[in-house]
């Protein structure tokens, strides 16, 4: 029995030594009742509250090994911490980011009051490693990824009246015409793209421009960077960066609007086919493929999709990190997309976590309710999104859903119940 | 002197390393116990065929289609109630069926028969054989909480665990939908002079068949029928211990916890043989209470 505790059952922080602080401060620790009351009244201290909840984790550590539940039967100690360790080595590429973090925090403070705008996002964006070669610069004894001579040649003042207007960090602003006109496609095959209330409304035209067109509607969309960028935090990701200022979708010293509705309508709004559209366009072909969720033009797919990879490395902390697969990318996609059922299924490791939470670093006001059978890995998924900083909640530990949460694990019982329906 | 060269011998005795006697495989699959192997995995089929074979047997006596449903409502239980003979069978709804499974259960096996002058004569080989095979349904339960309870394995321990309030508070403890055992006596009871307060919590698997046990008045129908043949004082043995066979404390339970579903199949037959927590015992017959731990009990 020691044996096997020692090797399958490890305390977390659960159980932080707080239990006789708020009893000493309020003169009822144990020491004191064994060492006051228990002589004053005849009484015998009482075994706490914290003490129980110690134990009932115990005891449920102990039945989850045996197989009785309520979790799964726990890994091994040794091999979570073997893995902590490897996941918590420092990683260099890791530091160049949290350094261009921090340099760009301080000069945006500084220079943003001043009216002064820091163009980072261009720099990280030249500087941006591959994947293939995740640490290009440090690894060839070249300049670090970000200087301070790279950065003061961005730096440009740009006047309140353009600060004010959405303007693509990148200088991609898309343009949608208001009476779109016909679009060539590609191949016959490829179902049109439906805006709402029209039918059949095409994309006429997709341009990069920095150039403020007038008749025609500007959606901003900062392209996620880097993790270094207040901007982009501040306004899309607002739930990573900023987790108690979730309404706060535009930042006062921030010299860019992102206009989220926007991409909500690029998104979900302006629905692009549906499977079902797309079934009946290609009847023959495979439910992926005919999808084809990237019915975006070019240009914009490129875009989204470089913004779910940028997501990806935030949330995973690594500035290698992209897609595991294109299954999974072409799965955030139609989430993204919105407004229409799918079903995914990806294999074990296929990365369907990213499913939820790259969509909601991406657009804060997206909810999602993740239903997972194991309650293990539900609690495991909704740490890592905590750890994410998005508002996740365990419907299992507790029932209180704030409007803020943004996903909502819940077991496969409780979604049945009468509760969790109302 | 002679006071340092006794921690100097000490230092050597108690220095010296002997080899491991228990041995983890690196892959933890098995675990390796005075060499005997303890598979996990087999370790956790046998304690659902354990649970099964709780259920099976019970449903198979008490002559039910099926298992009953669980007790639904939580379960409130006066904790600071030390009275003796409380428990929370003594509470509303259990006090108002304890009865009834004992009604059906003599109707059903034919333990009695009732006269014109409204007396009973009771079938005693009957009754004798019901109890034998009700001990039995018990017997997978604790080897269950044996394995299932991480509490000490020590055979006088387990012996002590109580139901109800006697010379002890109970040890068995409901409150909601939990079962929480409390460890009181131990190893150190008598030279510290006092008492353990160590609690457990049962797994809800075991928590809802315990609960049904109990609840369904199954031990007050056996303890019933065991005042019938053994005497008055078998009768409130079962009503107060969990470890009761042939009315009387006994470590004779723990002959399931013998079982050898959880050796390897090498080990199969041994007359050693190992608990699911490596504690190794006789099979030898034995009988009454042992001290220490299983390997020492005579069954």
């Amino acid at each position: 029995m020691i044996t096997l505790g020692h090797e399958f059952i490890s305390p977390n922080e659960t159980f932080p030594c707080t239990d006789e602080l708020l009893a000493e401060s309020a003169d009822h620790s144990t020491e004191v009742d064994a060492s006051h009351y228990a002589v004053v009244h005849g009484a015998l201290p009482r075994l706490s509250n914290n003490v129980l909840s110690q134990h009932r984790w115990l005891s449920e550590e102990w039945s989850s090994l045996l197989g009785l539940g309520p979790h799964l039967p726990p890994e091994p100690v040794r091999v979570i911490r073997t893995r902590t360790r490897s996941t918590n080595s420092l990683d260099p590429n890791e530091l160049a980011l949290k350094v261009a973090d921090l340099v760009s925090n301080a000069l945006m403070s500084k220079l943003g009051a001043m009216g002064i705008t820091l163009d980072l996002m261009a720099n990280l964006a030249q500087h941006q490693p591959s994947p293939v070669d995740p640490v290009p610069h440090l690894a060839n004894g070249d300049a670090p990824p970000l200087s301070f001579s790279t950065l003061g040649a961005t730096i440009r003042e740009r006047s309140s009246s353009i600060s004010a207007s959405p303007v693509d960090l990148r200088g991609s602003v898309h343009e949608f015409e208001a009476t779109p006109t016909s679009q060539t496609s590609q191949s016959s095959g490829i179902p049109e793209i439906y805006f709402p209330g029209q039918h059949k409304r095409r994309i006429s035209e997709i341009a990069c421009t920095q150039e403020p067109a007038r008749s025609k509607k500007r959606i901003c969309r900062p392209t996620l960077r880097s993790a270094a960028s207040k901007e982009w935090t501040s306004g899309l990701s607002g739930a990573y960066a900023y987790g108690n200022d979730l309404d706060d979708e535009t930042s006062s010293q921030s010299s860019v609007q992102y206009d989220e509705d926007a991409v909500e309508d690029l998104l979900s709004e302006n629905s692009p086919p549906t499977i079902a559209d797309s079934w009946e366009s290609n009847p023959s072909g495979d439910v992926l493929v005919t999808c084809n969720v990237l019915q975006f033009p070019l240009t914009e797919a490129a875009t989204l999709r470089e913004n779910i990879r940028w997501a990806m490395k935030v949330l995973l902390g690594n500035p290698a990190a992209q897609e595991k697969s294109e299954a999974q990318m072409m799965g955030i996609l139609i989430v993204m997309r919105g407004r229409q059922d799918a079903m995914i299924t990806m294999r074990t490791g296929g990365g369907k976590s990213m499913l939820w939470q790259v969509p909601v670093l991406l657009n804060s006001k997206l909810r999602f309710i993740v239903i997972c059978p194991f309650a293990v890995l539900l609690e495991e998924q909704c740490e890592k999104a905590e750890k994410a900083k998005i508002k996740a909640i365990n419907y299992g530990q507790s029932r209180v859903i704030h409007p803020d949460v943004q996903i909502l694990f819940a077991q496969v019982e409780h979604v049945g119940s009468q509760p969790f329906m109302e | 002197m002679i006071w340092e060269l006794q921690q100097f011998a000490s230092s050597l005795a108690y220095g010296q390393l002997k080899d491991p006697d228990v041995f983890v495989d690196p892959q933890y699959a098995w675990i390796s116990i005075h060499g005997k192997t303890l598979h996990l995995e087999r370790l956790r089929r046998g304690m659902q065929d354990l649970l099964r074979e709780v259920k099976d047997s019970f449903i198979v006596l008490s002559g039910d289609a099926a298992w009953p449903a669980p007790h639904d409502n939580p379960i409130v239980e006066n904790l600071s109630n030390t009275q003796r003979g409380y428990c929370f069978l003594e509470e509303v709804p259990f006090c108002e069926r304890k009865h009834d499974l004992f009604l059906s259960t003599v109707e059903k096996h034919k333990l009695g028969t009732w006269t014109p002058a409204g007396t009973c004569i009771w079938n005693e080989l009957a009754i004798r054989k019901f109890l034998d095979r009700a001990d039995a349904v018990w017997g997978h339960l604790i080897h269950a909480l044996y394995v299932g309870l991480q509490l000490s394995i020590r055979v006088t321990q387990l012996l002590q665990l109580q139901i109800r309030n006697a010379d002890r508070p109970r040890n068995f403890v409901f409150q909601g939908k939990e079962c929480m055992v409390i460890n009181r006596y131990s190893k150190t009871t008598n030279a510290k002079g006092k008492d353990g307060c160590i609690p457990a919590f049962l797994s809800a698997a075991l928590t809802e068949i315990f609960l049904v046990l109990l609840g369904s008045g199954f031990r007050e129908a056996q303890a019933l029928l065991a005042g019938v043949v053994y005497g008055s004082e078998a009768r409130w043995h079962y009503r107060t211990y969990v470890f009761i066979g042939f009315g009387f404390l006994s470590s004779r339970f723990l002959i399931y916890v013998s079982s050898d579903i959880f050796v390897s199949s090498a080990e199969r037959g041994s007359s050693q043989m190992i608990s699911m927590t490596g504690c190794r015992k006789e099979t030898n017959s034995g009988s009454a209470v042992g001290g220490g731990r299983v390997s020492s009990a005579r069954v």
